[in-house]
């Protein structure tokens, strides 16, 4: 028998797909949670084999969740399902160790497919969402450019980000402006927003 | 406040902003100088201290308002402020003062005609800016002109005389008009910068627009149709269900299928928006492999050119290629692309990890479509696996290099 942890904060999709799940004979499903932290307790609680995890969720996401369940739960496979085609999600998924990553539009049938796939230490990555992926290219931002636009998401000012980056402030402010007319955003702030949603950071 | 935070604040944004606040620094440097010039003549000069302390504060106040003269002036040149009128008046008074007391001390003996000349210059030279910005041009110039013609008129009749008289004249024709042209521009250059901006913007924001309208449309179309054939299945099966009726179910599996169909057509019309070349789609590759810990070396070779239908059906490979080592090279640690030239007339890509296929031959791979769309482009797929685990795909395509 396969435990299964479903969490997702749409929980008519979750309910739905709970009861569709139960319905094969090999799995169950032992565990539901509808926030990133209530997934982590239930992991914690229950021990699944598998947890399928909606990517957006409130608090923490379930690239954030599988990367915890990495450490607390490493007998858990962690599959993200998501109905956004993020590129930059995927990447954070692979380098966090996620084996599955399907879209929200997969069937109950293909996706009890995926678990078993999955449980067995196999891995499933959507044919499409991997082409969205790939399509959305490499990084254009330098490491040094990488490094300092991180330390700018949180707002701080370029004295700190200089003090962080053991670097003057007008060297901060030149990568920065660079990385910024790389993403074709006004300011830093923004130029940060971009390179996380396309998983340059 | 360290200094660090004097460079944020100087520096502050990019852009126009910044451009805006730099030419102010770049006058505010023409206040302090002539505050410099005021102070080196004052001491120069042996005159009473009545004299000294007359000049002095006069200049002083001379600079401070060239200064908010020039930032209001240039205020107002960019629409953003009124028309400084109170300060061109006290600007202009404080020069015909400085002017007049000029005059005073060249006919009452304390100061030479070398003095006066420095004087007149300096003085006419700083007033010539800020006027011409702050007010239409006509009437700036106008003025500048008037006070100009009027000081040395004063100095002459003051009793300037001979080379020193020539030369304060001569110094004002040069001096005073670039003043005031350089002024003109500065104020024109700093428009500029700001127009070019905001068009920019509105090119940006017209262009995200145009592009919202057209993704609206696309969507509706798609998904119109299919949302009210299932609020129209979905209201017939409940019905057939009450009645107990079996074909329900029929329609319900029709529901899921549509509802499916839509969420796909959803993603392709999403899809339609981006095209990526393949120099992209290598780069991409590359980075969601080394997310999942492979290794990945590219070789591109002639990817850029490529013409765009070899390209598009090269990415496929790459992509399909791609999740097939995601999928099922599970060990792989390292893989290579190489995209080379092959003969005279043949495009080639070659995948390689190390992981293996892992899959059983053509078994939900892709490969099969990857086939037929190459065989489009009278291209080739072949793949091979060797004892050690060692995986090769290999594309061909025939194509004439121009180069």
């Amino acid at each position: 028998m396969i435990t299964v942890l479903l969490a997702d904060d749409e929980h008519l999709i979750r309910g739905a797909l709970a009861s569709l799940l139960s319905l094969e004979d090999d799995i169950t499903v032992v565990a539901q949670a509808g926030t990133g932290d209530e997934a982590l307790a239930m992991a914690r609680a229950h021990h699944p084999d598998v947890a399928v995890l909606d990517l957006q969720m409130p608090g923490l996401d379930g690239v954030a969740v599988a990367a915890r369940l990495r450490d607390d739960a490493p007998g858990c496979a962690a599959m993200i399902v998501t109905s956004h085609a993020r590129a930059g999600a995927l990447k954070r998924a692979l380098s966090v160790g996620v084996r599955g990553f399907v879209p929200k539009t997969v069937s109950a049938h293909d996706l009890a497919q995926i678990i078993r796939t999955v449980h067995t230490g196999g891995r499933y990555i959507d044919q499409e969402l991997a082409a969205d992926a790939i399509a959305a290219g490499a990084s254009p931002l330098t490491p040094r450019e990488t490094e300092l636009l991180s330390y700018a998401e949180d707002g701080a000012p370029v004295a700190d980000i200089a003090s962080r980056a053991s670097l003057s402030s007008g060297t901060v402010r030149n990568y920065l402006s660079a990385a910024a007319m790389k993403l074709g955003a006004e300011n830093r702030h923004v130029a940060a927003r971009i390179a996380r949603e396309h998983g340059w950071l | 406040m360290s200094v660090e935070d004097w460079v944020e604040r100087l520096g502050g944004q990019d852009g126009p902003d910044r451009y805006r606040r730099y030419a102010l620094g770049s006058v505010g440097f023409l206040a302090v100088s002539e505050i410099g010039l005021w102070a080196i003549w004052v001491v120069q000069e042996d005159i009473d201290a009545l004299w000294r302390t007359s000049v002095a504060v006069l200049g002083a106040a001379h600079a401070l308002i060239q200064f908010l003269l020039w930032r209001y002036g240039l205020n107002h040149y960019l629409a953003t402020g009124p028309r400084p009128v109170r300060l061109v008046a006290a600007f202009t008074a404080l020069t015909v003062a400085m002017a007049v007391l000029g005059c005073v001390l060249l006919t009452s003996g304390p100061i030479d005609g070398g003095a006066m000349t420095a004087y007149t210059v300096w003085l006419l030279m700083y007033y010539a800016g800020p006027p011409v910005l702050a007010l239409p041009p006509r009437v700036g110039s106008a003025l500048v002109a008037a006070v100009s013609v009027a000081s040395l008129a004063g100095a002459a009749v003051a009793g300037l005389r001979g080379s020193a008289l020539v030369f304060v004249i001569s110094a004002s024709i040069v001096m005073v008009p670039f003043m005031a042209i350089a002024s003109r521009a500065t104020g024109w250059s700093v428009r500029l910068i700001e127009q070019l901006a905001a068009a920019r913007e509105t090119q940006a924001r017209l262009a995200v627009a145009e592009e919202r309208l057209r993704f609206g449309r696309d969507l509706h179309d798609v998904l119109g149709r299919n949302l009210a054939v299932v609020a129209l299945k979905s209201e017939l099966a409940a019905q057939l269900a009450r009645r107990g009726l079996p074909e329900a179910v029929e329609h319900m599996v029709e529901v899921q299928r549509i509802a499916r169909e839509s969420q796909r057509e959803i993603r392709s019309v999403v899809r339609g928006y981006r095209t990526a070349d393949l120099h992209t789609e290598l780069a991409g590759a590359r980075s969601v492999l080394e997310a999942a810990g492979i290794d990945c070396r590219i070789e591109y070779g002639p990817a850029a050119r490529l013409p765009s239908d070899v390209q598009s059906a090269l990415g496929w490979v790459v992509r399909e290629g791609t999740t097939n080592v995601l999928r099922h090279a599970q060990g792989a640690s390292r893989c290579t692309m190489s995209l080379r030239t092959a003969g005279p007339a043949e495009a080639l890509l070659v995948m390689e990890n190390d992981g293996g296929s892992g899959a059983p031959p053509g078994a939900g791979t892709g490969l099969t479509g990857l086939k037929e769309r190459l065989a489009g482009l009278d291209g080739t797929l072949a793949t091979e696996q060797d004892s050690g685990g060692h995986f090769r795909l290999t594309a061909r395509i025939p194509w004439e290099d121009g180069e």
